[in-house]
């Protein structure tokens, strides 16, 4: 199997932290970028949760339904999470379009932001994430899964060998697993597909 | 307003067209284009951001490609790539209401005797900051970008 995807971005910027508070959540990706994610969210944690131990409690957590067709519940708190998990959960959803096929894939997430925290001892927004389960992909050959490998982070923190900067830093590692009859292909085109995701991240921060 | 999926599947295979024209040479497509992957040609992909410039959901990816293309374009002169970033200058300039000329010139410039580019990174950088709002320093919602680059550093 072709070994996966890997890129990495770094952006310096003129301003302050606080001013990608918000732009860096992933939570906004559906509204900010419509022609790739259909979807973008945190998944609700079930209430029972956090009553449960052992392996109870990490089957009750995933938080996904038994139908791999059906979308997860979406966190409903007001306005969205300001952060998330570990130690809670994470479990975030997304509806991605790939060189024309729709991926629906669940990944493991944390999210922080320290920028409007006066107590904090350097501003720095992060989101890191890693492959938690691709539930369907979308394609001629519907099939389940489709994403094995899909891991990486965002950082943006003041740059120490800048002042008045601040540096972004974003890194991905992806490979898919289907459609079937072009594994190869798609694979080749993360190429693409991975600075296309990263230049629409830079996007969001510079427009409003 | 609601939104068309077919259009914005259209708009996302188009933004993708683009992108594999600027690395079409690379090792990953050494054994040719994909097959089973329908990729647009450069000036269908173009056409098809552009179709309504005034278009809500056109204007993210319009911008994209043009930045995309503009490292495209210095990594080697192409005249088909200069047509298709002077198209999509017009047609971003439509969409902000601003004078498509000026705009369409600003773009050229980059690749002519003008400001100090080295690579393809500062040329999408030098890009960005034409499309991007002024940055005021007194405003701590605006950013200014200053450099993009492959790598974690």
């Amino acid at each position: 199997m072709k070994a996966p995807t890997e890129y990495a971005r770094t952006a310096t910027f003129k301003g302050v932290v606080s001013a990608f508070s918000k732009k860096l959540d992933p939570q906004l990706w559906e509204a900010n970028a419509p022609e790739i994610w259909n979807q973008s969210y945190v998944i609700a944690t079930p209430a029972v949760a956090s009553v449960l131990q052992g392996p109870a409690l990490s089957l009750a957590k995933s938080a996904l339904v038994e139908d791999r067709n059906l979308d997860p519940r979406r966190d409903q708190t007001p306005g969205g999470l300001k952060a998330w998990g570990p130690p809670g959960d994470g479990l975030f959803f997304e509806d991605v379009m790939v060189a024309g096929f729709q991926f629906r894939n669940v990944l493991k997430t944390s999210y922080v932001d320290t920028s409007g925290d006066p107590t904090a001892a350097a501003p720095r927004i992060r989101f890191d994430y890693r492959q938690y389960d691709c539930l369907t992909t979308d394609s001629a050959e519907p099939a389940q899964g489709g994403i094995d490998v899909d891991h990486g982070f965002s950082e943006c923190v003041e740059d120490p060998e800048n002042p008045g900067q601040i540096k972004l830093s974003i890194a991905k590692t992806v490979r898919f697993t289907a459609p079937a009859f072009c594994i190869d292909e798609l694979n080749a085109l993360a190429s693409i597909t991975v600075p296309l995701s990263f230049d629409s991240w830079l996007h969001d921060l510079m427009f409003p | 307003m609601a939104t068309d999926p077919a259009r914005l599947r259209r708009l996302n295979q188009a933004l993708m067209s683009v992108y594999y024209y600027g690395r079409r040479s690379s090792e990953e497509f050494s054994g040719g284009p994909p097959r089973e992957i329908e990729i647009l040609p450069l000036q269908v992909a173009v056409t098809e951001l552009i179709y309504d410039p005034r278009e809500r959901e056109a204007i993210r990816p319009m911008r994209l490609a043009i930045l995309d293309l503009c490292r495209t374009r210095w990594a080697r002169p192409d005249s088909d790539v200069d047509t298709e970033i002077a198209r999509l200058a017009r047609a971003i300039a439509t969409n902000g209401q601003t004078d498509p000329d000026q705009l369409e010139r600003a773009f050229a410039n980059i690749f002519q005797a003008g400001p100090h580019i080295d690579t393809a990174d500062d040329a999408y950088v030098h890009a960005m900051n034409l499309l991007a709002p002024p940055y005021d320093s007194g405003n701590r919602e605006m950013v200014q970008l200053v450099s993009y680059k492959e790598g974690l550093r």
